[in-house]
């Protein structure tokens, strides 16, 4: 079975005899559904049972909580779990071997085929000249700031809340970055948000979110398609000019607004992004930062859990965003 | 930890293989890829930096910041002591071959090295999400 799909810059050729195996990876890759023009950089997913399980490797270059990925001679071998094995091989990486036990296939334990898949990806992309920035942005005349916050931090209940505002989404967690002669240029890659169910209480028009599918096994988010609901207030791409700190604030009913100090703004875009322990990967990913945040401001935010029921929240943060 | 021991003036030492470096507009930031802590450095902390990136000699060191404007006391030792202290430096049998030495376009200052109060995670959600990975 032979399938092609388009996740940004490229695009993914799946070759399995696997129903269910072809079914994960298909999943997976569907989640990025925004239109690229081109042009694409070719990578083949080739995954098979096999009886036994890996062990798992040690993780010199990256340690996920169900992954491990050790580098060896330009060639990745990642592990997990549950005992799935992927390798890549040929020109940049781009072929990638994936073995899973046939008993994690039997009872339909598949979901850290999503951490190889999403190996396969980030790799990918940097090899197109991007780096993967799990980070929100915005955009509306010209101005395009970055939200920066862990998981669970507040990053798409913000940005669901500037659509209604009248921005338009580049995403809400998943993101590209790029440096290049006219400057940082940041890429989507989605259309779906990942909402919390209690986001209905604030903005009732997203309906009963429980009813569709959960985002991950880590969260209770569920995978909401932003222009079903919003039409027409997602962008494809945009130039960032700010950096915004996103904090919590469980007992606060707004959004306090300050300055990021100059010297916190680089860390703060950084922490946003999966750096390998690989000496070139990383210098490549610190100096695209480095480069992007020369020309942006800073702000600090934060955001108070019940921020939402107030309908005037928002405006100190575009105040401050404004030119 | 003491910071104030300098090292020997003869010592040859190098910067880890394993930090990376890149530049900033008034200075530069290192990653250690080992501990996951990064570093900014002000603009003559950089230029010390570079030249013990192939591997110098401390007095060669002292020798170039004193060319960059550094006045003759032992701020520059006390620097790169700084750096060997947060395990950034190790020694090295011979220097590196003589590269062209960086020049300067500020007025030299005293070197200094921040460390960010907290690292980078060691252990991530995913190799898109580098957020820490809560209970399942």
């Amino acid at each position: 079975m032979n399938d092609a799909f388009l996740a940004g810059p490229l695009r993914v050729r799946i070759e399995t005899c696997e129903p269910s195996v072809r079914e994960k990876i298909a999943e997976t890759l569907a989640l990025y559904d925004r239109p690229w023009d081109g042009p694409f950089l070719d990578i083949v997913l080739d995954a098979r049972s096999v009886e036994r399980g890996a062990v798992m490797v040690d993780g010199a270059y990256l340690r996920c909580a169900r992954m491990t990925v050790d580098a060896d001679g330009g060639e990745f071998h990642a592990t997990t779990r549950c005992g799935a094995r992927a390798r890549s091989s040929g020109a940049a990486r781009r072929r990638w071997s994936i073995e899973v036990p046939a008993a994690a296939v039997a009872s339909d334990q598949l979901e850290e085929l999503e951490d190889l898949v999403g190996l396969a990806l980030t790799t990918g992309w940097r090899a197109a000249g991007w780096v993967a920035l799990h980070a929100a942005a915005v955009v509306r005349d010209g101005i395009c700031p970055i939200f920066c916050a862990g998981s669970g931090g507040g990053k798409s209940t913000l940005t669901a809340a500037l659509v209604r505002s009248g921005w338009r989404a580049l995403g809400d967690d998943k993101l590209l970055l790029r440096y290049a002669e006219g400057g940082a240029e940041l890429r989507a890659l989605l259309r779906t948000f990942n909402l919390h169910p209690r986001t209905r209480e604030w903005f009732p028009e997203v309906g009963d979110l429980t009813l569709l599918p959960a985002y991950s096994a880590w969260t209770e988010k569920r995978k909401f398609r932003v222009d079903r609901t919003w039409p027409e207030t997602t962008a494809p791409h945009a130039r960032p000019t700010h950096v915004v700190r996103v904090n919590r604030d469980a007992g606060s009913r707004r959004i306090a607004v300050g300055e990021l100090p100059r010297a916190d703004i680089f860390p703060t875009l950084l922490k946003q992004i999966a750096i390998p322990g690989d000496r070139e990967t990383a210098a490549t990913i610190l100096a695209t930062v480095a480069k992007t945040v020369g020309g942006l401001r800073g702000l600090d935010i934060v955001v108070g859990d019940d921020a939402y029921c107030d309908e005037d929240c928002l405006a100190e943060l575009e105040r401050a965003l404004a030119p | 930890m003491d910071l104030r021991v300098a090292p020997p003036q003869s010592r040859i030492l190098a910067l880890r293989g394993d930090v990376v470096a890149t530049v900033l507009e008034d200075g530069a930031v290192l990653l250690d890829l080992q501990s996951k802590y990064f570093y900014a450095l002000n603009g003559s902390a950089w230029s010390i930096v570079q030249c013990l990136e192939g591997g110098s000699a401390l007095g060669d060191v002292e020798a170039f910041a004193q060319t960059c404007g550094a006045p003759g006391d032992d701020g520059v030792r006390r620097f790169v002591a700084e750096l060997e202290a947060h395990g950034l430096l190790e020694s090295v049998d011979e220097a590196g071959p003589a590269q062209p030495l960086p020049a300067s376009r500020a007025p030299w200052t005293t070197p200094t090295i921040e460390r960010q109060a907290e690292p980078l995670q060691r252990v991530l959600v995913s190799a898109f999400d580098p957020s820490i990975p809560l209970a399942e």
